[in-house]
């Protein structure tokens, strides 16, 4: 008889648990959905290509400009696969940089001199380091997947007549720069506008701030300015996307040793 | 003539670039050197300030969205005391055909092979440029027919290397002399085709994971000559007269990445009729510490160890020696970088070299960099002994465009 009704009991119980409204969902869980219809949002565009100039500014206003031409290719169930090149300053034109992104294990990189007509395998290790001395580190310029962060709900707010929520994540890199980052994603649109970067010692150590969003193919949005200040040293990067271009026929062919050493 | 024939037909493209979906780009660069060595000479009369201009155009074509590609690079520069030291190059004039996942390349380029830093054992398919540096790092251009296959097992290259360089040499009044002058005029070859004698490379690459890996094969004439004492000589006193040699290489490299750490490797097995066959290895680690005590350096360590089967009848310099070396890079907007390295002879404790290259960039696109390089022997039986005297330090200017 009591047999009975604690296995009637505990069958409510596990009922009443899984009918449970929204409102209970853990502030761990709810940054982990947001993260993952963030990322659901940004997927199936295929391909891409853009061409961008970086402005990094120093404390006392002096500035230097990076050219930088990129093709993008989307790996369904991985990180993306990146080519950069570069064509200004002028002594670095011609340098080259793939990459594939991984999910579970570092990235897989090479480098490209043109001088010496060297592929150099590099140790992706250093996700944290300054691309190009630039503010955006190469962990910054990666692509987005969940499984890189565990993820907490802070709150919602509104800034600029709009409302965000704000979550932080954790690197599960232990190789990551940062303790912890702090994003900004719009409700509407689960757009990142602005991240708080948190060094290894929690200290604030930049903020990156996205502007100018354009839809592309009615489906996902693009920033076209990406700016990073560095609170500890006053420096700047200014990231300025001058064409976006989707569906332009990339395939695994144009992302190899082969093709990085023929890139321009 | 006929190279004549080809430029002109090369820049004609590149004027009509308009049409046929291309793009033409133009860079390259301006140099202003000057070499002061600060030791007596060994030898009488040498130079002690060697002051020269380089320049290194570009141009690039593109046609039809990449499908085609054509490459011209002419080097040349002017020295004011080593009048071998004067001299010029196509280092590329090459035409690419892109397809699937096959391209073909015809004409003459540089192939770079190897993995290590310290020496490149495996890097066989150009010939080095000795009198523009000694570090061996510059190459003269290669005339090739390559056809390279992209492939799930990794990619495949396949060589026709028609038409041989020969090394270059300091002249008479130049540093880096061996015991006797080196006659490039009188060099002779063991195949009867001499320097129009076809040859032939294969290798193959791949990446597994962390591990990169490549096998290679060289069949033909050594670019590394012997050098011959000869006594009748084109000049009136005893020279030294360069021998090339046929040769089959076989060459392996790997690299494995483990965390921060970088393990490389590089092996030859070089064979021939006319040399004594040996085999050679170049094995070491890198590792680099990343934003050192929280500043934005980077600080890398570098340790190769080389050895050469032939021993004290090596004849590169690198028998058995360890290389340590350190790279410090700024990460600041101008990319400043530190190279140090020390090479330690371990049969000769007498014997060592350091280098110290250090570069910067100054306003928009001009590189100024200083290279410190020290020769250390007591030992008349290494190679670095001709060198004891020749320490010096090199700054140079260029303008990039």
């Amino acid at each position: 008889m009591f047999k009975r009704f604690s296995s009637i009991f505990t069958v409510l119980l596990i009922g009443f648990f899984i009918s449970t409204p929204c409102e209970a969902v853990t502030p761990e869980e709810k940054g982990l959905a947001l993260a993952k219809q963030r990322k659901s949002q940004d997927t199936g565009w295929g391909d891409s290509q853009a061409q961008m100039k970086m402005v990094l500014r120093n404390a006392t206003g002096q500035e230097s400009i990076r050219m930088i031409r990129s093709k993008s290719l989307e790996v369904i169930g991985d990180g993306d696969k990146g080519l950069t090149i570069f064509d200004k300053p002028a002594d670095v034109k011609g340098t080259a940089f793939l990459n594939f992104s991984h999910i579970d294990k570092a990235d897989d990189q090479w480098l490209f001199l043109p001088a010496l007509k060297r592929v150099k395998r590099i140790n992706s290790r250093n996700k944290s380091g300054p691309f190009m001395g630039s503010e955006f580190s190469y962990e910054d310029l990666n692509s987005f997947e969940v499984k890189k962060y565990t993820y907490r709900y802070l709150r919602e707010e509104s800034m600029a007549g709009m409302v965000f929520h704000v979550i932080e994540s954790f690197p599960e890199d232990r190789f990551s720069g940062y303790t912890r980052l702090v994003t900004y994603l719009d409700k509407e649109h689960l757009r990142v506008f602005k991240t708080d970067f948190f060094d290894r010692k929690n200290a604030l150590l930049k903020t990156l701030k996205a502007e100018d969003f354009r839809l592309y193919m009615d489906k996902y949005w693009r920033p076209h300015v990406l700016e990073v200040f560095n609170h500890q040293t006053k420096k700047s990067t200014r990231l300025e996307f001058e064409t976006i271009t989707f569906n332009t026929g990339l395939s695994d062919r144009d992302f190899n040793k082969n093709s990085l050493k023929r890139a321009r | 003539m006929k190279l004549f024939c080809a430029c002109m037909c090369f820049v004609f493209i590149t004027c009509r670039a308009s049409y046929a979906d291309s793009q033409v780009e133009v860079s390259g660069y301006i140099e202003l050197q000057d070499r002061y060595f600060f030791q007596e000479p060994l030898h009488k009369g040498l130079l002690s300030n060697q002051l020269s201009i380089a320049l290194e155009p570009e141009w690039q074509v593109s046609l039809f969205e990449g499908k085609h590609l054509l490459s011209f690079k002419p080097f040349y520069r002017v020295d004011n005391q080593d009048s071998k030291r004067t001299h010029g190059d196509i280092r590329e004039l090459m035409y690419i055909y892109v397809s699937q996942d096959w391209e073909l390349y015809a004409g003459i380029g540089k192939e770079f092979w190897g993995v290590t830093e310290s020496t490149h054992l495996v890097d066989i398919v150009n010939q080095t440029d000795l009198v523009e540096s000694l570090d061996g790092e510059d190459k003269l251009g290669q005339p090739m027919l390559k056809l390279s296959l992209v492939r799930e097992l990794g990619i495949f290259d396949f060589y026709v290397l028609p038409g041989f360089r020969e090394r270059t040499f300091q002249g008479s009044r130049g540093r880096f002399q061996y015991q006797l002058p080196v006659d490039t005029e009188g060099a002779y070859y063991e195949s009867d085709q001499k320097d129009s004698h076809i040859d032939y490379a294969l290798r193959w690459s791949n990446t597994f994971d962390n591990l990169d890996i490549a096998l290679s094969w060289f069949d033909g004439t050594s670019r590394d000559p012997l050098l011959f004492l000869e006594e009748e000589s084109t000049l009136k006193e005893l020279t030294l007269l360069p021998y090339y040699a046929q040769i089959q290489q076989v060459g392996l490299e790997l690299q494995y990445i483990y965390l921060d750490w970088t393990f490389k490797a590089e092996a030859i097995s070089r064979e021939g009729a006319t040399i004594d066959d040996y085999w050679a290895l170049n094995s070491g680690f890198e590792r680099t510490f990343f934003g050192v005590n929280d500043s934005l350096l980077d600080i890398g360590w570098l340790v190769e160890f080389q050895y050469d089967s032939r021993g004290a009848l090596a004849s590169s310099s690198a028998q058995k020696d360890i290389f340590i070396g350190g790279r410090i890079s700024f990460n600041d907007s101008d990319s400043t970088e530190v190279l140090m390295g020390i090479v330690q002879d371990l049969d000769h404790n007498n014997t060592q070299s350091l280098l110290i290259e250090s570069s910067s960039r100054f306003g928009e696109s001009t590189i100024l960099s200083l290279d410190l390089w020290l020769f250390h022997s007591k030992d008349p039986k290494n190679q670095l002994y001709e060198f004891r005297r020749d320490s010096f330090i090199q700054l140079s200017i260029q303008r990039y465009f």
